[in-house]
Parts: C-alpha cells; structure tokens; sequence
C-alpha cells in the first residue's frame, strides 16, 4: 500500500526533516509511528496525504507513484481514499456534526440520502448518533475527537492517518480512541497513527516504526 | 447535480455562519454601486444641462432686401430639411414686421418715419436650436450652407459660446464614464482585498475542506455563491434607494431621468463579473501549493 525508498525531506534546502526512509507498509497494517516532538512524525504523514512532497527518492501510495507535486485535483482524488485525525480536529466549530461529516461525504458525491445513511452509521459506531444536531463548539475534547475519527471514516477510506490523535485526551478516552481505531483495522482499514504517548504503545502490540533525528527504526 | 445541491445549500448557510463579515462585504459593495448608479443618472441628465442653454442657442439670419416671400418659403423648406432635428422652431419675419416692431421700441422712431423714403429693414429668419440633437459640427455645417443661399445678407450665430457649451458636454460625459469606470475599478480592488481578508478568516475552514479531499471547485462554489448572493442584494438595495431618492425627493424638485433598462442590464452584468473575477482571484490565493 505505502512504499518509500531512499526518502529525503528537507525544509528550506537545509533543514532536513526525513533521511534515507525506507519502509514498507502493507494493506491492513495498524502502525504506531513514534519519536521524540521534532522527529518528523507529522512530516511523514504530511507526505502521505500530500501536504507536502519529497526533495528526493519515492513514494507510492495505493501503488501510485508520486511525483514531485501532484495537481490540485489528481491530490482532491488521493486524499478522498485517505482519512486524516489530526491532534487539534480540525473540525468547523460553527458547524453541527453533520455539516462536518457531510462536507466530507459530499466530496466523494454521494447523494443527501446515501451521505446522511452513512453519517449515521459513524456516529453510530463512535456512540455518537444523539449529538448528529449538535454545533461543534458545544462538544466535549473527546466527543470532537470523535467527530474527527467519524470524519475521516464517512468517505470508507482504505487508510487513515491519525496525526496524535490522543495528545490532548484523558487517558481513557485515549484507550477508547484507540479501541475504536483497532476495530477499523480489523475491518481491513490500514491505520497509520503518530504518537509519542508510550504508555499507548506498550499496550497494544501493533508494528511501531521510530523516527529519530529524521532517521527510520524499527 | 447532488453536490451542485449541496454546494449551493453549504453557500446559503455560509451566508448565515459569516453574516458579521458578509454585512462589511454587503455595505462596501452598496456604497460603491450607489456612487456608479449616480453617475450613471448623472450621464443620463447631460441633456438638462444642454436643455438649460438652450434658450439663448439661435442662429439668426438676415435677409437681403425686397426678397419674393416665395423665396423665402423655398429657403425655410429647404432649412427644415437639411437641419432635421437640429432646428426647434423657425421664426420668419418679413421687413414691415420688423420696421413694426423696430418703431414700437420708441415714441421717437414713430415720428421720424414719414422721413424714410423706404423700409431700410430686411426680412430676418430665427433658428433655435436644438442643442441635444444637434452636434457643433452640424450646426457649422449648417450655417456654412445657410450662407451660401443668394437671399441671405447675414448670418449672426454665437459660435464660440455654443463651441464651449458642446465642450463642456464632452467633458462632462468623459467625466462621467471615466468615473462609472474607476468606481467599478475600485469596487473589484476593494471586493478582492475584502474577500481576501474575509477568506482568511475562513482559511481553516478552505483547509479542512482541502484535507478531505475538496478539488478547487468544490472549494470554491459555496463561496461564490455567498459572494453572488451579497452582490446581488447589495446591488438590488442600492438601486431602489436611488429610486426611492428619485421618486420621494428630486423628482419634486426637477425631473430628471433614471436609470435607462441598458443601464440596469450592463451595470449588474459587469458587477457580476467583477464579483466572479475577484472572488475567482482572492480564492484562487490558497491554492497556490
């Protein structure tokens, strides 16, 4: 699903953020990327939903070659297979739950019937349905994490990206995030998740990638 | 045809979520489009500034002496054709009319007559003019021909008066258009820089829509609509606030013209435009990568 060899990011022609990554990942993998704040976690999760591009080497994603910078909608397509949960939501604060999830279900065209079918079923699944009317602004920290995870999974995305999605969460919230985002990879969706929260990591034995300095471990 | 639904839908509320900024939008555009459709009013009421010098616009023509009246009717014919419109009325007074007249100014003129061994006054034609159907070039024209004719002595016109009134006129219609111009110049400055600042405050919310997988079209639509929508309401407030100023206030002072069905038609087609084009080029901003 994801390949990248001999991967270099560098910001500014001289702040490199990626070195030399090569990494595999496969369809329904669920991978912890881990590493100190600064390491490049978010850098290389930017490169996999375009965000930002490579300086140097190459990086396939769904087995499709990117090159050096995509056009705004070949980019609009690739990012409509990919669901993004970043660690401050995102979320239209203004808008109710289902505006925020619609905006996503109506880019990859579905009808109002079969989008509202569908928003309701993420919020069924995050124990969410009874908050489908309610303005974002009056959720809970936890509840928009939630909305955000729905968000990103209204558009049946065959990979996610959670950029620390439990960063500003209590820790049981953090463990049912995690839990909801296990049962998504067990339905086959491959999950890629930054973290620096170990205690996370230790509990679930998932692949863990490390990033160092810019440097890929394993 | 779902998302075009959706888009227009999401354009409506955004109307509603930004209606604090989309107020500012709404005013700077009324503003500017009350300036244009003064002008514009302005342009269509040169004629009373023409109508206002009108009176004193005249050629007078004098008549060489003993003239046959059937000659005289064969020039007046010959004038009213070659003038068109350009001639309002024409006014013929024979040589006793005008000795009448003459004598009547003075008690002493009336005693002196049995004196005169004949009418020394010729026969004169008065032409008015019609200053806004006419242009300075063809009042020469016709005074060049009127001079030519063997029954005429004299030609008495105020040519560099009415010179400086056409003028004026061309001035003030340069004025006039030049200003309908820059306004609508200023109005797509202004729109884009105001969209701009306005589109930044929605910049997460152009992100997000990114991030999920929006192409730029589908980014821009709702904002366009939005856009349209304040244009389109700016545009219909600004025009019957200048016919209800027309109708309720100057009408009773002066009549004047309103603003002609070509003039409605071609000022909301190009505020229109100007509000695709700067609303295309603010947004057209965060696509840049």
């Amino acid at each position: 699903m994801i390949r990248m060899k001999h991967l270099y990011k560098t910001y500014l022609k001289t702040w490199p953020a990626l070195k030399d990554v090569n990494v595999h990942i496969d369809n329904g993998e669920f991978v912890f990327l881990t590493g100190p704040s600064g390491a490049g976690k978010t850098t290389f999760l930017k490169l996999l939903y375009c965000e930002e591009y490579a300086t140097r080497g190459e990086l396939y994603i769904f087995d499709q070659k990117i090159k050096k910078r995509l056009s705004h909608k070949k980019r609009a397509l690739l990012r409509q297979k990919i669901g993004v949960v970043f660690q401050d939501f995102r979320l239209i604060l203004h808008k109710t739950v289902e505006e925020n999830l619609a905006l996503a279900a109506n880019v990859v065209g579905f009808s109002p019937k079969e989008a509202k079918h569908r928003i309701l079923e993420v919020l069924n699944k995050m124990k969410l349905s009874h908050k489908i009317k309610t303005p974002i602004y009056q959720l809970s920290g936890g509840e928009q994490q939630r909305v955000a995870i729905a968000r990103a999974l209204v558009t049946h995305p065959k990979l996610i990206l959670a950029d620390e999605p439990t960063g500003n969460l209590d820790p049981d919230i953090s463990y049912s995030i995690i839990d909801t985002l296990k049962e998504l990879n067990a339905e086959g969706t491959t999950i890629i998740m930054a973290t620096h929260d170990y205690n996370l990591i230790e509990k679930y034995s998932f692949r863990t990638i490390k990033i160092k300095d810019g440097y890929l471990y394993e | 045809m779902n998302k075009f639904l959706f888009l227009l839908k999401s354009g409506i509320k955004n109307i509603y979520y930004h209606r604090k900024l989309g107020f500012t939008i709404f005013v700077s555009l009324y503003i500017m489009l009350l300036f244009n459709f003064s002008f514009l009013i302005g342009n269509n009421n040169r004629v009373l500034f023409l109508k206002f010098f009108e009176k004193k616009a005249r050629i007078e023509i004098i008549l060489k002496k003993d003239v046959d009246s059937e000659l005289v009717n064969k020039f007046i014919n010959k004038i009213k054709k070659e003038s068109g419109k350009n001639i309002s009325t024409i006014i013929y007074k024979n040589s006793m009319e005008n000795l009448q007249s003459f004598l009547k100014k003075d008690a002493l003129f009336d005693k002196l007559k049995p004196l005169l061994e004949e009418n020394p006054i010729p026969g004169t034609i008065t032409l008015k003019i019609k200053l806004n159907g006419a242009t300075a070039k063809t009042i020469e024209t016709l005074v060049a021909k009127i001079k030519k004719d063997a029954i005429v002595d004299e030609v008495i016109w105020p040519k560099s008066w009415i010179l400086r009134i056409y003028q004026v006129n061309e001035y003030l219609k340069y004025g006039f258009w030049g200003a309908i111009a820059l306004i609508f110049f200023i109005t797509y400055i202004l729109w884009l820089n105001i969209f701009k600042v306005y589109l930044f405050s929605v910049k997460t919310e152009i992100e997000i829509m990114e991030t999920v997988g929006g192409t730029a079209l589908y980014i821009r639509m709702p904002f366009l609509f939005e856009s349209l929508f304040y244009a389109i309401f700016a545009y219909f407030v600004s025009y019957f606030t200048v016919f209800f100023a027309k109708e309720k206030f100057i009408a009773h002072l002066y009549p004047i013209s309103f603003l002609s069905n070509k003039d409605i038609l071609y000022s909301f087609v190009i505020m229109i435009l100007i509000t695709i084009l700067a609303t295309e080029k603010a947004i057209s901003g965060f696509f840049k990568r």
